[in-house]
This record gives structure tokens, C-alpha cells and sequence, in this order.
């Protein structure tokens, strides 16, 4: 968990005919294994750093480490480290250049020297986990920008990359394509990608994030917990930043509440449930799932007394839930809609990918430390 | 707007369909929808770029003509900011683009002159006139873009997704120079996606689906009906959220429904007469006595906010010490409900803006007491 990912010692860099540094010092470790925002107001500097992880610039000053060996610049050594560094650009226009969708997806693949067959095997992957199969076959310049986006997320992880890192990953997609992203960064995460992302939305990183690193002015002003950086105002102002709805509202509740402000709720379920604490929480129940839905289990769940809503987790359960066509309330942010609906003292059903079953249990106990212990039964 | 239809013409279904929609005098309005429901399409309809194919655009009691006659008066009064900056800045320099609109309805050299500082001084960008427009960051040209729109002294500014790919202090900004735009009785119209940043905004909200006007009223009964906000690719905001929550746990209805997170938390622990004060103090722009403001209310050390472009200036101006640059009323709300008194500094004429803030606070069962610094 802890070891260094990536580190970066006296990092600068200048670009051609550029009047100032982008970067200036920078000194960063990103830990394996650590969800990780890097956060910063436009022109921070936050693409141009990315830009040294997977050795695209070289830095006219310092170094940059991954796993403990120097970044290469060329040759085979860079070959390898962009198959395991995939980076994600904030305009997708910037990175598609086949004409067809699949074409774009199985470039980096086919660049690792793989035959046919294992290339198609990973586009097609690529695609059902990014749900855009219907776009397979479809012209790039046809689609909208947020399919763009995903198509270059496909390609990413086409390459099976041990690192996904994503700029901006959210701008200019609406909250519910936003939501998706987030699920979908948690779900790799979770089955060991580490995802790295940069983001000016402070609500999005303050709730997934366990470390931060702040850019100003091709500066690292500040590494460690999101919290910890809140609570400093002025070095909020100066990055450009504002203080996330989350962490405002917990901290004015808790001073006028008379309570400590820790823990720091990073969700609506943990908030509500340390504002309200629940009498009698409903239960989540989860149907683990790998290939279709049982349907005789979902009914027999769904009957029961109580059950008020469905919802599906990961992506798997996603697809087979909408092919079995089964009635599902919460096709997104179903961890946090059903852990409301249980604070409501009602019960719930999740179809869960068997292996995120680990995840979902995480973040239904994370509830105890707010106060509320929401039972949970796995079938 | 009545039962307006438009097609583009490589296209074999209407970008919008039958659309109904009205904005109306002095009012907040907001479009919602995701991207590519028809939002940035039915702006076009409103300035006359594109003539419906089925339907009427008024404006006022009249149906548009598209003489130039009448389009040249409609587009003096209706401004547009589109969301890309890229699409709406030609000229070489920033002063040459903000004066293209004023200098085209035919004002003289001097009035344009005018204008323009007056403009790009209310976005922030009066150091700029002369810098070429190529040199400038993405959030700078989209102030400029505003400036241009601003010059023309619309009687209606239309804003297409004002705050897509600015940081978050510079969203809040925008919606602050809109705000004091309203209070000049000009009428703001914003196209989103963005649920928090209208949810404590918007009077008249307007939801758009697949080209379809699929909601016209206010945002909480929207925001009340879950799957319609589902189905339209979009989320409840946080303050409605947690409210909505919070009050049905503890056995409350979640109605009157606070729109701003002091509102909220004063409605969980209303703290009945607060001890804390806020002092208001008006500026042009000038200089500030830091010294003279803490005699007259008699304490020293009190936080100090900001709020509108000429206050900002005032304290750079005076090199004053502010602890609150963004947020500004929010935050003196906030420290008045832990009884702390504080001190905000705002551009003349948006007083009212503080006042109605905490008027609307008593409501929500806390009452703070303003003091307004003249000298």
C-alpha cells in the first residue's frame, strides 16, 4: 500500500520559449495502491506533470522515479513503461487518430507485438467495460465528446496498464456520465490498476481521494489527506480552489452541533448518518453476480417485506442486469442510494459483481464510524 | 418560445421539438439538461441565428421577423455568451473584440471607450486592453467574451454553460457578476448541467430531454421527482440531497426547502437571535481605511469578505487582509451563526444582495442583525 509508485525529486520544467517554469520543485510521491488527486486551478500544472509520468517530457531539472527506477526516454524501456503507464488526455480529440472505433482501441495492443487473436480479445474487453460494444464499428468523427472520452478510456485499458491516468477525466461530461466514470475508476482500482487523476472539481476528489497532492503555479504546495488541506483557507484561495460541500457542511454542523468535526464525512450517507444518527436501518442485501442474474433469487429477495429498491454495482452486473431486464432502481451510485434507503430503515438489493463484493462491504461498514452500523447480508 | 421546432439541415429529426418556453423580465432563468438534449440549440432561436422550422420566437409581443431591421435591434438586446470562447472572440486584441459589439450599433468613439473599460473592469480583465488574444489562458478568454457581451448593455444576456472549464472560484465569479446584473434590472439567462451552481439561483427552471422540454417550474418540485431526474442525466444537488434526507430522518417535511448551505444548517439547529453582527461597508473602488472601519465598530481583527469585481479591487487597492475572497455573505452568515462578527465590503448598489440573504435566513429560524459602515 505504501510503497512509492512514483516519485519525483527537484522536478522542473521549462517549456520551449516558455517565460517561466511550469514546474518548479516539484516533490511528489504517489503511493501504490493510494487513490490519488492531483488538484490545481487551470494552468497549475497539472498535465504537464502527468506528462513526466509516463515519460513524454523529460525534465529540464530533477528526476522522476517509477517504482524506484528512473524514467526512461527512449528505446525499448519507454515501449514498456507507456504499456504500463496508460494516460487518459482531458480532449479526447487530442488522443484518437484511427478512423474507426475499433481500429483506435487495438493500436496500443498491436504496438505490444500481440497476434490477432489476443488483440481482438482485449478490444472487445475494452469495449464491454466501458459499455460502448454498439460503437465498435462506428466512425470516430461521428461520435459526441463524452463517447470520444470513453473510446480513449477502451484504448487505456486495452493495454492492460498497471497505472491509469486520467486528466480532468470529468470535464465536460454531465454529472450522470461523470458518475459512471467515477464507479468505473473505483471498480479498476479496486481489482488493482492504480488510477491517478487531476481534477479542479473539488466535491468529485474530496469524496474519492485518499491523498492529494495540490499544484500552484508549477508548485506542490501541499501532499496528504484532504481534509488536513481544507482546513488551511488561505492556501485554498491562492490554489484557485473553494472548500468542497461536503466538508463545509460537516464543519458548520459540528460547530454549531457542539460535536468534533472528525470523522470527516466524505459521502451523503456518512454525513446524514453523523447529522441524524438512524433508529432502525434496513438492510442491504447483495447478490453477488458472475455471468446472468439469478432471477429466482432476485424474486424470492425482492418479495420480501420491507424491500424497497434495487440497484446493480460494478459493471458486469450492470450488463446482465439490463439484459435479463430486470427492475432496477439505482443503475448508478447504487452503494450510496441503497445505504440512504437503509439510514430510511429500508431494505435493499444490490446485484454485485462477486468480485467487488469486498468493495461494496467496505463502504456499507465505513458507515459505523458515523454513527450507524447498517447490517448487510450477502447471499 | 411557442411550439418551437428545428432541424439542422443534414438531419432527418428535430434538434428541439415543439418547445414552449418563456423568459421573462428581470427574472433568473435556467436551462437544464445534459449534453447534446437541444440546450445550446434553442439559445440559437433566441437571437435569430436560426429560424425555426415550426413554431414562433417572440420577443417582447412580437414575432421575430428575420428582416435585418429587426435582427440588428433583437441582437443589441439580446446578448449571447457562448460556452467555447474560441467560437465568439475574432478580433486581434482583447480591447478591439469587447468594442466590435458597442462600435457595430453605432455609439461614438468615446461612449465605446467607455464601455469597454466599464466591462472588462466588471470581469476582472481591465489590466488586458492591450494583450493579443492568442496569449490568452481559456478561463481569460471566456471573460472576455463576457466583457463583449456586457459592452453591448443587453437588456437580456444569455449564457451558454457560463461555467464549464473555469476553476471554481472563477464559476463563482460569473454567477456573482450575473447577480448583479439582475440588480440592474437586466434579465440572465443560463444554460447547464451544473445542478449546484443554479440550484440557489434559479427562479425559473426550465429541464430539457432528447430535445424535448420536459419540465417548466420551480427546482424543487424537479429535484423531488428521482427517476425524472435520472432519465434526464442528471443529479439532485448536494444542499437538496442532504436536506431531503436529513429532515425525512428526523421525521420533518423536507419543505421549505433551503437553497444555500447556511439555510440548511440554520434549519437543523436554528439558532434563533444570533449574537454575531455583520457590517456591510459600500465601494466604488477606492481605498479602504482598514484602520477607520475597525474604530468606527470599535473591535479589531474581525474576518473580512469580499463580494462584486469593484470590491475586489478596492481591497487589492488597499492591500487589505480578506479572509473570505469567494462566498463572500455565505461565509459572514456562517461566522454570525457561531455569534462571530465580520465585516463584508461590496460594490455599490449590492447591498441588497447581503440584506436579502439574511432576510431570507429567518426563515430558517436564525436572525443575524446588519450594520451597514458609512463615513
Amino acid at each position: 500500500m505504501s510503497a512509492p509508485l512514483f516519485r519525483t525529486e527537484g522536478l522542473f520544467f521549462r517549456y520551449e520559449g516558455g517565460r517561466g517554469d511550469a514546474l518548479a520543485d516539484v516533490n511528489i510521491t504517489i503511493k501504490e495502491g493510494a487513490r490519488t488527486v492531483i488538484m490545481g486551478a487551470n494552468g497549475a500544472g497539472k498535465s504537464t506533470f502527468f506528462y513526466h509520468l509516463n515519460g513524454v517530457l523529460r525534465p529540464s531539472k530533477g528526476a522522476v522515479f517509477f517504482r524506484g527506477e528512473k524514467i526512461p526516454h527512449r528505446g525499448k524501456a519507454l515501449r514498456k513503461l507507456r504499456s504500463e503507464v496508460a494516460v487518459m488526455l482531458q480532449d479526447p480529440n487530442d488522443q484518437l487518430f484511427a478512423p474507426k472505433v475499433s481500429d483506435d482501441i487495438a493500436f496500443g495492443p498491436k504496438n505490444l507485438g500481440l497476434d490477432a487473436q489476443t488483440v481482438g480479445e482485449r478490444v472487445r474487453d475494452a469495449l464491454n467495460i466501458t459499455g460502448i460494444e454498439s460503437l465498435e464499428g462506428r466512425s470516430v468523427m461521428q461520435l459526441s465528446f463524452g463517447q470520444k472520452k470513453r473510446v480513449v478510456l477502451a484504448g487505456a485499458l486495452a493495454m492492460h496498464p498497471k497505472v491509469l491516468i486520467m486528466d480532468e477525466p470529468t470535464a465536460g461530461l454531465d454529472p450522470q456520465m461523470s458518475k459512471e466514470l467515477i464507479e468505473l475508476a473505483d471498480e479498476l482500482h479496486h481489482l488493482g490498476t492504480t488510477v491517478i487523476f487531476s481534477t479542479h472539481d473539488v466535491d468529485l476528489s474530496y469524496s474519492w481521494a485518499d491523498e492529494v497532492h495540490v499544484l500552484r503555479g508549477g508548485r506542490n504546495v501541499y501532499s496528504g489527506s484532504s481534509e488536513r488541506f481544507y482546513d488551511d483557507t488561505s492556501e485554498v484561495y491562492l490554489s484557485g480552489l473553494v472548500e468542497p460541500a461536503m466538508y463545509d457542511i460537516n464543519v458548520s454542523i459540528s460547530e454549531l452541533a457542539g460535536c468534533p468535526v472528525e470523522p470527516f464525512p466524505k459521502t451523503l450517507p456518512q454525513l446524514v448518518a453523523k447529522a441524524v444518527p438512524s433508529e432502525g436501518p434496513g438492510t442491504v442485501h447483495i447478490l453477488p453476480v458472475e455471468g446472468p442474474v439469478d432471477r429466482e433469487m432476485f424474486s424470492s429477495l425482492m418479495s420480501g417485506p420491507g424491500m424497497s429498491a434495487t440497484g446493480v454495482y460494478g459493471t458486469k452486473a450492470r450488463k446482465s442486469a439490463e439484459a435479463s431486464k430486470l427492475p432496477i432502481d439505482y443503475f448508478f451510485g447504487a452503494d450510496e442510494g441503497c445505504i440512504i434507503e437503509a439510514l430510511h430503515g429500508k431494505d435493499t438489493l444490490i446485484c454485485c459483481d462477486r468480485s467487488l463484493t469486498d468493495l461494496l462491504i467496505s463502504k456499507i461498514g465505513s458507515m459505523s464510524r458515523f454513527g450507524t452500523e447498517v447490517p448487510y447480508s450477502l447471499h | 418560445m411557442d411550439k418551437v421546432s428545428y432541424r439542422y439541415g443534414n438531419s432527418n429529426y428535430n434538434a428541439i421539438d415543439s418547445v414552449d418556453f418563456t423568459a421573462s423580465h428581470g427574472r433568473r432563468t435556467v436551462i437544464l439538461g445534459e449534453n447534446g438534449c437541444g440546450k445550446s440549440t434553442l439559445i440559437y432561436q433566441l437571437n435569430g441565428v436560426y429560424r425555426p422550422v415550426s413554431g414562433t420566437v417572440f420577443y417582447g409581443d412580437m414575432p421575430i421577423s428575420y428582416d435585418k431591421e429587426f435582427l440588428t435591434e433583437l441582437r443589441s438586446d439580446v446578448s449571447v455568451v457562448l460556452q467555447n470562447p474560441d467560437d465568439q472572440i475574432f478580433s486581434s486584441t482583447v480591447e478591439e473584440d469587447v468594442a466590435f459589439g458597442p462600435l457595430n450599433l453605432g455609439l461614438s468613439r468615446e461612449e465605446v471607450g467607455e464601455r469597454v473599460g466599464r466591462s472588462l473592469e466588471r470581469v476582472g480583465m481591465s489590466g488586458f486592453a492591450e494583450v493579443p488574444v492568442q496569449r490568452l489562458s481559456y478561463g481569460q478568454k471566456k471573460r472576455v467574451s463576457l466583457a463583449g457581451a456586457l459592452a453591448s448593455n443587453p437588456k437580456i444576456l444569455v449564457l451558454d454553460e457560463p461555467t464549464a472549464g473555469l476553476d471554481p472560484q472563477m464559476s463563482r465569479e460569473v454567477m456573482e457578476i450575473a447577480n448583479s446584473l439582475i440588480r440592474e434590472g437586466v434579465s440572465v439567462v443560463v444554460s447547464t448541467h451544473d445542478v449546484n451552481l443554479i440550484y440557489n439561483w434559479v427562479e425559473d427552471l426550465y429541464v430539457m430531454r432528447k430535445g424535448h422540454m420536459v419540465f417548466s417550474g420551480g427546482a424543487d418540485e424537479f429535484f423531488s421527482d428521482r427517476p425524472s431526474v435520472y432519465l434526464s442525466g442528471l443529479e439532485q444537488p448536494s444542499i437538496f440531497g442532504i436536506n431531503h434526507n436529513m429532515e425525512t430522518l428526523r421525521g420533518m417535511i423536507p419543505a421549505s426547502y433551503p437553497k444555500t448551505m447556511s439555510q440548511m444548517v440554520s434549519r437543523l439547529f436554528p439558532s434563533g437571535s444570533s449574537a454575531g453582527r455583520i457590517f456591510i461597508y459600500q465601494t466604488e473602488g477606492e481605498r479602504i481605511d482598514q484602520d477607520a472601519i475597525e474604530e468606527a465598530v470599535g473591535k479589531k481583527g474581525m474576518p473580512i469578505a469580499v463580494y462584486g469585481p469593484s470590491a475586489r479591487r478596492s481591497v487589492t487597492r488597499s492591500k487589505l487582509r480578506v479572509d473570505f475572497y469567494f462566498n463572500g455573505i455565505e461565509c459572514c452568515i456562517r461566522e454570525a451563526m457561531v455569534n462571530h462578527d465580520s465585516l463584508i465590503i461590496v460594490d455599490r448598489g449590492l447591498k441588497g444582495i447581503v440584506t436579502e440573504a439574511v432576510e431570507e435566513l429567518r426563515a430558517y429560524g436564525t436572525r443575524i442583525s446588519i450594520r451597514e459602515l458609512v463615513f
